[in-house]
């Protein structure tokens, strides 16, 4: 399949390749060396904490959440550059693996890693049809995507509910599923910066805690909620630092207008995030359709 | 970008310009212990401020600095600190 094909329904490709295609040599000059383009978990009482341990922390968050380590099918909705897949791959004991990306860049990095058993699609959760059921769904930063400027809130939610219920099928009876998202937080929709709307995140728009559980309802319960905002700020702080240490190499590779205006995005969430404008949450979510066994198994 | 010696004076004066430019109200009105939110600025607002100061004087800024010192006597006080440290 190629980008071009790829619906706009649920995420659209032109849009995320506008925004990750910018050169993966780009990103590797801010990013931690696993390439976690999302946030991290730091432990915010110690000061010598680094991105490269925060985004370990959260790595290991997401795996106990959604049980991978112990699964045998896992699936990374939105796979990035492959750092989770990577070390369920390093110290799991999966037999398939399968991540979705709608950016070529990222789909060939990752196959590139050439993981045991991965399978890389370039391809959204639109489309996806497992082979066989998953014990594991995660999905971190990929939800920010889904739903769209023009959606009314009711669409949203439509989208959101869409993609829970086909999670839910995916799953295996004691599958888990850990998603990770930005969301709104005291701004309101119509407030949304018009900077980061256009020129970063082109076609996209956050969901609210709200419409989330909204979406869920019926569908998955939700086991645990967190609110990691503050740690988003940091994350974002650490990698404008990073970008401006390498600033010279930023623009050879990307131009002086780009990077201009990744530091300013870097910043500008940064500030949102410690405003509480926006929010980071992180949720562990188990299906509720099934059998009385299972849903009394913790 | 070069370092520049400047006195807390200077900074206060830039910043109160800023505000005062960014929502069109009279310098003399921008108060120097007035936090930062009570301005109602925003966050695209408070990025500029800093990528101002930034290119201005050369220093890098975290920007949890403006939520640490949330007036503009005290985030001037704070960057010529940080300058003369630097």
């Amino acid at each position: 399949m190629t980008a071009e094909v790829l619906a706009e329904y649920g995420g659209s490709a032109r849009a995320v390749q506008y925004h990750y295609d910018v050169g993966r040599e780009f990103y590797q000059l801010w990013l931690d060396a696993g390439l976690t383009y999302s946030c991290a978990l730091w432990d915010l009482d110690d000061p010598r904490d680094t991105l490269e341990r925060a985004q370990q922390r959260k790595i290991d968050f997401h795996l106990e959440a959604s049980r991978a380590l112990t699964a045998g099918a896992v699936l990374d909705v939105g796979c990035g550059w492959g750092a989770l897949l990577s070390e369920i791959s390093r110290r799991g004991r999966a037999r398939r693996l399968v991540g979705l990306t709608l950016s070529e860049d990222q789909a060939s990095y990752v196959r590139g890693l050439q993981l045991p058993c991965s399978e890389v699609r370039l391809e959204s959760w639109t489309h996806h049809q497992p082979a066989e059921a998953y014990d594991s769904i995660v999905s971190v930063g990929a939800f920010e995507h889904f739903a769209r400027p023009e959606d009314t809130v009711a669409q949203k939610i439509e989208v959101y509910r869409d993609f829970f219920s086909r999670c839910a099928g995916w799953l295996s009876p004691q599958g888990r599923m850990s998603l990770q998202s930005i969301a709104y937080g005291t701004m309101r929709r119509e407030e949304a910066s018009a900077f980061i709307n256009n020129e970063i995140f082109p076609s996209a728009d956050l969901p609210t805690l709200g419409e989330i559980v909204q979406a869920a309802e019926g569908i998955f319960e939700i086991v645990l909620v967190r609110n990691d905002r503050l740690h988003y700020a940091k994350t974002f702080s650490a990698w404008a630092e990073n970008l401006r240490r390498r600033r010279l190499e930023a623009v050879r590779l990307a131009r002086e207008d780009v990077t201009k205006r990744y530091e300013r995005y870097l910043t500008q969430s940064s500030v949102g995030f410690l405003m509480g404008k926006i929010g980071l949450l992180r949720l562990v979510l188990r299906p509720v359709e099934r059998k009385w066994p299972v849903l009394a198994t913790p | 970008m070069s370092k520049r010696v400047v006195k807390p004076e200077d900074i206060t004066a830039k910043c109160a310009a800023f505000i005062a430019e960014q929502l069109q109200r009279p310098v003399a009105s921008v108060h120097l212990d007035t936090e930062f939110d009570d301005f109602g600025l925003d966050s695209a607002l408070v990025t500029s401020m800093l990528i101002e100061l930034e290119e201005w004087l050369g220093v890098e800024l975290s920007p949890s600095l403006v939520f640490e010192e949330p007036t503009v006597r005290r985030l001037s006080l704070a960057i010529s600190q940080r300058l003369l440290e630097a």
